[in-house]
């Protein structure tokens, strides 16, 4: 098979700790030169409550929950903007408690035609143990951890998927997760977890991108 | 199931990536009651895969982007090198840089010289030695297949140190003073 190029990538970073989502205002980010304020004024609707925040603002989708802080864009030229607005936020709330950080890639690459398209599905999910069981089976997804080489990470999940075929368009969207439990056995203290979540923001986050795209070229390609 | 899995597990809607822009009216907040992770794949199915009981005890869910499913219609922005860049000057009309390829660390870095005129206004203040800006190429692709080419630059932006880290590094600088002396 030729080699196939991701046609879309959704970036996110999940922080999970101990959040004020009211604080997560859009003006919030202007005011400490997080975002341009010609950005944060623009932002059409929003939702901040006690509980929860979440508007989109310069192509990225702010989500925070009392226990949940997620940034996600399918813009991958804000990429690196969601990775400055995650370290600039806990940098200045370098009290929050944190607990955990996912740095997430999905990607959809496009697959020429559905023969391929089963292929796919065929080589990741063999079917001979289920032709014995089921007729037709097929592949609706598949979920694989392990860990990555030369990376502090807890674990690497991959989930593989096909997408609905649409308009005679087929395609395949693979979600590269990597996950990092910041201090499971709660000895080190915020301010030691907040140095953590910078220095994954900081020195990991830069290969991940290159990594997740690379595993899935190699998953679709074979 | 702890809170914690229901804010990171998926949702039905997350499966195709295709529904519509996100708005604040998707957000749900998933409650004990209402286990989002316990929808099956296939609406009208019953998965066994989605129930508790089949999961190890030791597993501890991943943490995931927003259930609520990125919705990829509309345009498509593919991006085919993206660097990160140093301004080493500023002059009247242009800024020179050295550029860090994000695409691909392995690449060496390389020189360049950006017209002010390709920032957004409200980044050009920003512009000074040492500061640093984004440059992404690649293209846009209409919902009617149409391709552009897609250039865009943004300035990084990071708030001012705060005054616990401002100490910190105070009396990091003091420590590192005195081991030198010391030598």
């Amino acid at each position: 098979m030729s080699a196939l190029l991701p046609e879309q990538e959704v970036h996110a970073i999940v922080i999970l700790g101990d959040f004020n989502p009211s604080i997560f205002h859009p003006t919030w980010f202007s005011q400490n030169d997080l975002l341009p304020a010609e950005e944060t004024g623009a932002v059409a609707e929003m939702l901040i409550t006690r509980e929860v925040a979440t508007y989109d603002v310069s192509d990225i989708n702010v989500q925070v929950e009392s226990h949940r802080f997620g940034l996600t864009t399918k813009d991958s030229a804000k990429a690196p903007v969601i990775r400055d607005l995650a370290m600039g936020s806990f940098g200045l709330l370098e009290h929050t408690p944190l607990q955990a950080v996912g740095l997430n890639l999905d990607v959809e690459v496009a697959v020429p035609s559905v023969e391929q398209w089963h292929e796919i599905g065929h080589r990741l999910a063999p079917k001979a143990t289920w032709e014995t069981i089921l007729d037709t089976p097929g592949m609706r997804g598949i979920h694989i951890e392990g860990k990555r080489p030369d990376c502090s990470a807890d674990v690497l999940n991959i989930r593989v998927q096909p997408s609905n075929p649409s308009k005679g368009i087929y395609s395949v969207i693979i979600r590269v997760n990597q996950h990092y439990n910041l201090d499971p056995k709660e000895e080190l203290s915020v301010r030691a977890r907040n140095d953590a979540v910078m220095r994954i923001l900081k020195e990991d986050w830069k290969s991940f991108r290159p990594f997740a795209l690379r595993a899935a070229v190699q998953i679709i390609s074979g | 199931m702890s809170v914690l899995d229901t804010l990171t597990s998926q949702t039905a809607s997350d499966r195709n990536l295709t529904t519509k822009r996100l708005d604040p009216d998707d957000w749900f907040k998933p409650t004990l009651d209402e286990q989002p992770a316990n929808r099956t794949d296939r609406d009208n199915a019953v998965n066994a895969d989605d129930t508790d009981s089949v999961e190890p005890k030791r597993w501890k869910p991943p943490v995931r982007r927003s259930n609520l499913g990125i919705k990829l219609d509309g345009d498509r922005v593919k991006i085919e090198q993206q660097w990160e860049c140093i301004v080493l000057d500023v002059g009247d009309g242009v800024v020179s840089c050295e550029m860090l390829d994000l695409t691909d660390e392995s690449n060496p870095s390389e020189f360049a010289e950006v017209y002010k005129t390709e920032f957004s206004e409200f980044d050009r203040q920003l512009l000074q030695e040492g500061s640093v800006f984004y440059w992404s190429v690649g293209q846009i692709r209409k919902p009617t297949g149409q391709i552009r080419r897609h250039s865009e630059i943004r300035v990084r932006r990071m708030p001012a140190l705060t005054r616990t880290k401002e100490a910190e590094i105070a009396r990091k600088v003091q420590r590192l003073g005195k081991l030198i002396q010391a030598q």
